[in-house]
């Protein structure tokens, strides 16, 4: 588990919420009215700190939506789709509203069966609203399990835990603003008010300035005076110790949110309005400028009702905010991870603009045959309008899928000149979207572009479509270019499917150890580069299986020496790029650990692809296995990439593990029981070859790579 | 000479070479998972630093294989034999044989560290300063006159591999003592002896050491034994138990004379002393990750200080040791507390190998598949031509 293991403190102040009323009347729930775009532009590019680093809200929303939800966004009451960031400020603006939106996906009924909710369907999802009677004992049967380590948990036990972390997350969202919700005099007696150093009705912040006075006043209380009775100074005592402890509770509920930039600037932890109350008792001074602008948010809270006051009032919070951000330095990158997960609307006439010149230069290449550049300039508009729509990551998709339609009509009418210059486009398209995302993930984090796992997804997708495009550029088969499309679909499904079952910033802070370009920039990517090879040869070796195995093109030798090259060639280049990673990490390993070697399982794991690699080409070059047996080889080299790239991270042993759940696990099992189908595939066409009638054998010409001229002598053994 | 000859050919084969690289893929796979129950330590010294092994697959079925030791042994006779002697040496082989070469002086490089390396930690408090490094397996029994500066040792190759029921005797030089050393155990607790229950250990002063199972991080295993030390002039001899994490040293009295003798890890002088200033760690704000550690330190060499700062990935090397930043602590320091810093300590003479056959490895293979991609692109293009 990945997730950070947070304080279950709502349970306990559950009882002390209900008794002062904050639980909201079940009946009357205002529909809020829905956001004004440019007020969720404003909101989405106000900075927060969250898991060690600045990010906008909308950032923050996505991943807590997604851990809730499995998606980024959720039905409000009037069923209409909102984003995470309107999800989000109706959490914290209009919480009694938001408690009834569906925003909690149960994977598993048992789970509601266990804390005696009513359910449906086995897979659904439900409001809070729907949950609380069962929360009690969610949150006792959640800390019960969360003794034994996640691996020992069961499937249910798990997701009850999960739930109870979610519906934390949850209260700490909608309860933010309770601090300036909060009527404090109300209910007090008039002693209280005239004892107090504080206006009646004042707001959070105003008796945050005043707390030191309200600390003396608790300590002259509590000496005893001279002709005062006892009993009535014990009882206004007790009085302002209930209404300080009051104001903790409280305040106690705002941590979600780390708004507000520290002043000092060596300080580097941002604070919440939780942190703000506790820096107004320890050094008032100090907290006075914080306080001021933790009444700027408080205000917001009252003008919720009248749209156009609190937009200007938002401006004007987020404004104060970004200028602190600002003169930390810390605020230049978060407009680009807006952009990076957003996009831009304000694109949208480019966007128009350029999918008509588009249109145009596909057209103008389909009269001029000659016209190169048209094709590059076709690519160019249809990458730019893309940049823009939304997350570049699913835009990327979508036009992969639509190269892989593309490249399909292609195999069925190979002669169409309209498809064949679509191919190219539509696949360079996304390849040059999938690089942008990269670049711009390693300007965001000054990082280079492989330092997660989710990273590595990413980078793999885009190695292995370079690199069949550049095959596809060397023999012109279209074998490559119709691979290309279909990794380049399957890359980013995996990379947006982990991404949302993780449902953690893919932007992480680093430990110490990994925290270093240089290593980063050269051993992982290397590695990387090895497992994207590994891959796309065992891909390349899948055609020459299922070709021989459905007996497609079976007068055609040269077709399947050329895809035995090009398994080959990959293999090579893979075994490079693993290789050189391999004994990176090693040196790598031998500058921060100490040796250079040390069977971690993540370097075994590299290891074993470097062995297996080799093992091929040496049996290759034996002439042990030929065609055939390279590809059946080179299927089972999937398997080993996948096991080094995933498989040893769910042993969760060694330096490197990361750590992920069990969705993984699962993926991973059926990832190799394919392969090996297709591994077992290839042993029925080595069969059926071995034992089909002398008259038809025919030896299949070798490849001219694979010419004799590479042996050195015959091999015995 | 025939026979040679099939011999050689057949050590030289690629056959031989595929079924090697297949074991080695085998033993690092199984190493692998075995390290999940074994322990990262156990698995090594049972998979990798072995020459043959039984493996259970599957918990259940039993199989001797050669450990990695021996297959790399034979990887490099192989390589040598085929990879580089019998390699038909002509343009297009160039490379192989480049790359070849490199991984030869990867695995010599490997060789020397294992069998030259020594390896250990330091571990120092703020403003504590040291000129030995300890090793964080081996041990050693140090026997020393008091009042005397000359220390006699007994390393721990002479006892480490003693089983519980063997006894040896260590003679030591220039001094009138015998020491006879019994009933070792690699991981072991001295413990009193109660009066409800019996041991089979011998009690000595009231407490008698009791044998434990190995501990799954090897560091963690500390060592005890049983000794017999002899005044040989006048056949006196004394008892005891030499403990790991004894506090203090046995002390022994002959004839008016006192010894003391100390079982501990075994150390390792260096060459200069190593002073920790200060040691700071950082946290990534808000969160429990750690961002950094870093020691500050003094290097003290004949009397001359050197300031440095060791870092994560940032090591100091200096007279052929390597001094990394790799622990610290107490974790649950109030703040002005001292704290400690580990630094584990390596003097390998092969430090810099990996990297120089790492750049000829990448050469040849540079060489190599440069050559074949050219050859595959010069044929495409007469074909699409």
């Amino acid at each position: 588990m990945n997730r950070r293991i947070r304080p279950l403190i709502l349970a306990v102040f559950g009882a002390f919420l209900a008794g002062m009323g904050l639980a909201d009347a079940q009946d009357i729930v205002s529909k809020p009215p829905p956001w004004d775009r440019e007020l969720v532009k404003l909101a989405s590019t106000l900075p927060v700190q969250e898991d060690g680093r600045i990010k906008p809200l909308s950032t923050y929303a996505d991943f807590a939506l997604l851990r809730l939800n499995g998606k980024r966004e959720v039905y409000n009451l009037d069923e209409k789709r909102i984003s995470s960031t309107e999800w989000l400020l109706d959490c914290l603006f209009y919480p009694e509203a938001a408690r009834r939106y569906k925003s909690f996906l149960v994977e598993a009924s048992e789970v509601l069966d266990a804390i005696g909710v009513a359910h449906e369907k086995k897979r659904d999802r439900y409001s809070y609203a729907q949950l609380e009677p069962g929360i009690p004992k969610l949150f006792q049967l959640a800390s019960q399990y969360s003794t034994k380590e996640a691996k020992d948990r069961g499937i249910v036990e798990n997701q009850i835990v999960i739930l109870a972390h979610n519906v934390n997350e949850f209260e700490l969202l909608s309860h933010y603003l309770d601090f300036a919700r909060h009527s404090y005099f109300e209910g007090q007696s008039e002693r209280l008010k005239q004892l107090v150093p504080v206006e009646d009705g004042a707001a959070f912040s105003a008796i945050l300035m005043k707390l030191p006075t309200l600390r003396q006043l608790y300590l002259t209380l509590s000496t005893p005076q001279e002709g005062v009775d006892q009993q009535t100074l014990a009882q206004e005592q007790k009085q302002v110790e209930q209404f300080m402890t009051t104001l903790g509770h409280v305040a106690d509920l705002s941590t979600a949110l780390a708004l507000f930039p520290p002043a000092d600037p060596k300080t580097p932890e941002w604070l919440s309005p939780a942190d703000i109350a506790q820096l107004s008792l320890v050094t008032p001074e100090e907290a006075q400028p914080q306080v001021a602008k933790l009444a700027e948010l408080e205000k917001l809270t009252a003008l919720r009702d009248q749209p156009d006051t609190f937009k200007s009032q938002f401006a004007a919070f987020q404004q104060q905010i970004m200028d602190a951000a600002k003169a930390r330095g810390e605020y230049s990158k978060v407009p680009l991870e807006y952009f990076y997960y957003k996009g831009d609307r304000r694109g949208f006439m480019l966007t128009s603009v350029l999918f008509v010149v588009f249109a145009g230069l596909v057209l103008y290449r389909l009269f001029r045959p000659e016209a190169r550049w048209a094709t590059v300039a076709a690519t160019v508009a249809l990458t730019v309008p893309m940049l823009f729509q939304g997350y570049l990551f699913y835009n990327a998709l979508t036009l992969y899928l639509l190269s892989f339609l593309v490249v399909a009509l292609l195999w069925v009418r190979p002669k169409s000149r309209i498809l064949g210059i679509l191919a190219p486009i539509t696949i360079a398209a996304p390849t040059i979207l999938v690089l942008v995302g990269i670049t711009l993930r390693c300007i965001i984090r000054s990082r280079p572009p492989v330092s997660t796992l989710y990273e590595t997804v990413l980078f793999v997708t885009a190695s292995v479509v370079i690199v069949a495009l550049a095959i596809e550029w060397m023999n012109r088969r279209k074998l490559a270019l119709s691979l290309a499309s279909m990794l380049g679909v399957l890359g980013l499904f995996l990379a947006n499917k982990y991404e949302m079952s993780e449902g953690v910033d893919t932007m992480p802070s680093l430990v110490a150890v990994l925290d270093t370009n240089f290593w980063l920039a050269t051993h992982v990517t290397t590695v990387t580069l090895g497992y994207a090879a590994g891959l796309l040869a065992a891909a390349i070796a899948h055609v020459y299986i299922f070709g021989k195995l459905f007996r497609v093109k079976p007068a055609d030798p040269a077709f399947y020496s050329s895809v035995t090259n090009m398994t080959y060639g990959v293999l090579c280049f893979g075994l490079f790029f693993s290789v050189l990673g391999t004994v990176l990490g090693g040196i790598w390993a031998n500058d921060s650990w100490g040796r250079f070697w040390g069977w971690d399982p993540k370097e075994n794991g590299a290891l074993m692809i470097v062995l297996w690699e080799l093992a091929i080409l040496h049996a290759l070059a034996g002439r042990y296995i030929r065609e055939l047996g390279l590809a059946i080889a080179c299927v089972f080299g999937a398997i080993v990439v996948a096991f080094s790239w995933w498989g040893v991270n769910l042993l969760g042993v060694g330096l490197h593990s990361y750590g992920f759940t069990s969705g993984a696990a699962q993926s991973l099992a059926i990832f190799y029981s394919v392969e090996s189908v297709v591994i077992l595939a290839g042993f029925v066409v080595w069969l059926r070859d071995r034992f089909r009638p002398a008259a038809e054998e025919v030896e299949p010409e070798p490849a001219p790579v694979l010419t004799g001229k590479q042996r050195t002598r015959p091999a015995k053994g | 000479m025939k026979i040679l000859e099939s011999i050689f050919a057949f050590l030289a084969s690629y056959a031989f070479a595929t079924v090697i690289f297949l074991f080695l893929l085998l033993l690092t796979f199984v190493g692998t998972l075995e390290q999940v129950d074994m322990g990262l330590y156990e698995t090594q010294q049972k998979y990798f630093n072995s020459i043959f092994l039984v493996h259970k697959f599957f918990d259940t079925v039993p199989m001797l294989l050669p450990g990695v030791q021996l297959l790399l042994i034979l990887l490099a006779i192989n390589l040598i034999a085929g990879g580089i002697i019998r390699l038909r040496k002509r343009a297009t082989t160039v490379g192989v044989l480049i790359a070849h070469f490199g991984i030869l002086v990867l695995m010599f490089g490997g060789w020397v560290k294992y069998a030259y390396a020594e390896e250990g930690h330091l571990t120092l408090f703020e403003k504590q300063q040291s000129s030995v490094f300890e090793s964080y397996y081996d041990w050693e029994i140090t026997i020393q006159k008091v009042g005397d500066t000359k220390e006699h040792l007994i390393d721990g190759e002479r006892f480490q591999d003693m089983n519980p029921s063997e006894s040896r005797v260590f003679p030591v030089k220039d001094s009138p003592l015998e020491v006879t050393l019994r009933g070792y155990a690699p991981n072991a607790r001295v413990m009193p002896k109660g009066p409800a229950f019996e041991t089979a250990q011998p009690v000595i002063d009231g407490v008698f050491l009791n044998p434990e199972p190995l501990a799954k991080e090897a560091e963690q295993n500390v060592a005890g034994v049983y000794v017999t030390i002899k005044h040989t002039p006048s056949g006196q001899t004394q008892d005891g138990i030499l403990w790991g994490f004894a506090q203090s040293p046995m002390p022994v009295n002959f004839a008016g004379e006192s010894w003391l003798v100390d079982l501990h890890h075994k150390r390792y002088p260096m060459p200069f002393a190593i002073t920790l200033n200060k040691f700071h760690h950082e946290l990534h704000p808000g969160t429990s990750r750690p961002k950094m550690f870093m020691s500050e330190v003094t290097k003290i060499e004949n009397n001359t200080p050197q300031d440095y700062r060791i870092e994560m990935n940032e090591p100091l090397r200096h007279k052929g040791l390597t001094l990394y930043q790799s622990g610290w602590g107490p974790q649950n320091a109030r703040p002005g507390q001292p704290l400690f810093s580990t630094f584990s300590v390596v003097r390998n003479p092969a430090d810099q190998v990996p990297l120089i056959s790492c750049l000829i490895v990448t050469f040849g293979m540079l060489v190599h598949f440069g050559l074949k991609l050219t050859r595959y692109l010069r044929a495409e293009s007469k074909r699409l031509a």
